[in-house]
């Protein structure tokens, strides 16, 4: 989808990288909202869908980090083509897609900023969640758990996929996540860098506090509002904080 | 076979964008179409894209699909005005979609000349598209996966009724003790167990304030005055169900540890079942052993398929060359 603004006055586009499997349903309406209030400040905005993600074609299991990376490099071309005027594409990357963004923003040259939002910085924590999710299935089929790690891991090696909430996930998109992570990232200097974290308790995750130590020059914000990437109670419209601190750094380091 | 796949939008009464993504197929004869529903909150991709899953097996049996996001969903403008979800729940069931999909139908009947349509979708999209069929004529068959038949247990307060879903969902997993490893390290377990100890006290406390101050039963909130007070049963879908079984196919797939297949059965099955016998040519019902409310593995949404697959070729919704020699049995109910 793309969001064109009506009278395009900026030089610089945005490209969303959303999150994994269903985390990127539940929080379309969000990421809509906000490519909607970009696009009415004359930001041009693209939401793509990796191969065998969303609307896009090829099946999940043949989806990896490596074939996330290049989708976000053709969204960024894509881009950069088909929104006239601008000089620069932004990435806004949500959980594993911030993960992405940024392995996408160390190696391309024409990104101006990065817009991280709760960001999977350790691959191998989030692997973790992954397979916690995989284990409630197994209690839903076989009312126990029959695989644990270990065993999920040796199927994944014997080249079957393992099931994450619907989703096949091969061993090379196993492998690959698990080995990436932010902290072995180096930022480009010419890329301003933004994280969000966002909790309902204004708390930071050790990890976020270590990257920040890590890297001074990137800006860390905490956004008080509800985890939209997962199932709620409530019906999610927006996050009016999170909105809040990423337009304004935004307008702050607009060029 | 597919020929193309395009993105659509239509503007719906109120102005709305509506998107949504159209199959067409070379069908060429009598233009029938599936219109796909949101399930829940979701977009028209649906869980796991279980609805790309079901919109390609439709279009090869010659059938031209649309998946759409109603107002409010997925891509489409417009914005929900309930806060909670369990709120935008009952809303659906109340028929929230049913003018959003009479829009999409009167639409792709004068730009694209359908003629006849089947409605579809999982949960939500499954009940809307029920309540759709009971009041646009041109709906000839209706396909509903993990069709809620009651109101909300919970808001309802249909205590029964959740004791013994409890009771069997638990019963068989309380012997592992993996099963509670699993549950012991789940932060969902804490916040359960801390709700349960206030709506303790909360509950003890109101006993106690009405044997001080003998208040009346409070009123039952408005908006629930509706509900048919002995079962909890949806009576829109009731009369829906009644209606739509006399004019139109209806294929209805349960997951076999779906709470809302136990609520189906509990709820409607076993007290109208006299009803749906004298219309069960046209009603179909099935369960997929071990499947969860959105078939979330493989295997579930294979045997979907299947099911699906011979459904529309006994109805006539065959077009493409090969025959599915799948056999299988209808599950027998109750």
């Amino acid at each position: 989808m793309l969001y064109k603004p009506d009278k395009a006055s900026k030089r610089e586009g945005f490209v969303f990288c959303d999150g994994f499997g269903e985390e990127k349903l539940w929080s379309q309406r969000i990421m809509v909202a906000f490519a909607t209030l970009l696009a009415k400040k004359g930001y041009p905005v693209l939401r793509f869908d990796y191969m065998g993600n969303g609307e896009s074609e090829g099946a999940f299991e043949e989806s990896t980090l490596t074939t996330m990376i290049s989708d976000t490099r053709c969204a960024i071309q894509m881009l950069l083509r088909i929104a006239p005027g601008i000089q620069k594409v932004n990435l806004l990357g949500l959980r594993l897609g911030a993960l992405i963004a940024a392995l996408v923003a160390e190696k391309e040259n024409n990104i101006g900023k990065l817009v991280l939002w709760a960001p999977v910085i350790n691959g191998n924590e989030y692997i973790k969640e992954l397979f916690r999710v995989n284990f409630a299935t197994q209690l839903i089929i076989y009312k126990k758990i029959e695989y644990n790690s270990i065993k999920l891991i040796e199927l994944l090696k014997s080249g079957k996929t393992v099931n994450v909430d619907g989703y096949e996930m091969s061993y090379t998109l196993f492998d690959e996540i698990r080995k990436n992570d932010l902290f072995s990232i180096r930022f480009p200097g010419h890329v301003s860098v933004f994280i969000s974290e966002i909790s309902k308790t204004n708390k930071v995750k050790l990890d976020a506090k270590k990257l920040i130590e890590k890297n001074p020059s990137l800006t860390l914000q905490i956004a008080e509002d509800i985890p939209f990437w997962q199932e709620s109670k409530y019906i999610l419209k927006t996050a009016k904080d999170l909105f809040y601190i990423t337009e304004s750094w935004l307008d702050k380091h607009d060029h | 076979m597919i020929t193309e796949i395009i993105p659509v939008c239509l503007k719906n009464r109120k102005n709305n964008i509506l998107y949504g993504t159209l199959y067409k197929t070379n069908s060429g004869k009598a233009k029938n179409i599936l219109v796909m529903i949101n399930p829940g909150v979701k977009g028209r991709v649906g869980p796991q894209r279980l609805y790309i899953t079901i919109a390609k097996l439709v279009a090869d049996h010659g059938v031209d699909v649309l998946r759409l996001d109603a107002s409010g969903l997925g891509d489409s403008e417009g914005i929900i005005e309930e806060d909670l979800t369990r709120d935008f729940f009952l809303s659906v069931e109340k028929g929230l979609l049913v003018n959003d999909i009479e829009d999409a139908i009167n639409w792709l009947g004068r730009k694209f000349g359908y003629q006849s349509f089947i409605l579809g979708g999982l949960c939500g999209g499954a009940i809307t598209a029920l309540l759709t069929a009971f009041v646009e004529s041109r709906v000839r068959a209706v396909i509903g996966i993990g069709l809620p038949v009651a109101i909300e247990a919970k808001k309802s307060g249909d205590w029964k009724f959740l004791i013994s879903w409890y009771t069997k969902f638990y019963r068989d997993r309380i012997f592992h003790i993996s099963f509670w490893r699993f549950k012991i390290f789940e932060k969902r377990t804490y916040r359960l167990l801390t709700k349960l100890g206030i709506n303790t006290l909360f509950f003890i406390f109101t006993l106690f304030k009405k044997a001080v101050y003998r208040s009346r039963q409070k009123n039952i909130d408005a908006k629930y005055a509706f509900i048919e007070e002995r079962r909890k049963l949806n009576p829109l879908f009731l009369k829906a169900m009644s209606s739509v079984s006399k004019t139109c196919k209806i294929l209805i797939i349960f997951g076999q540890n779906d709470k809302l297949y136990f609520e189906f059965l509990e709820k409607y099955y076993k007290i109208y079942r006299h009803e749906y016998k004298e219309n069960s040519e046209n009603i179909e019902i099935h369960e997929i052993k071990d499947a969860n409310h959105e078939l979330t593995c493989m295997e579930w949404q294979h045997e979907m398929r299947n099911i699906l697959s011979y459904w529309l070729e006994n109805n006539g919704y065959n077009q493409s060359e090969k025959n599915n020699v799948y056999q299988y049995q209808k599950i027998a109910v109750g």
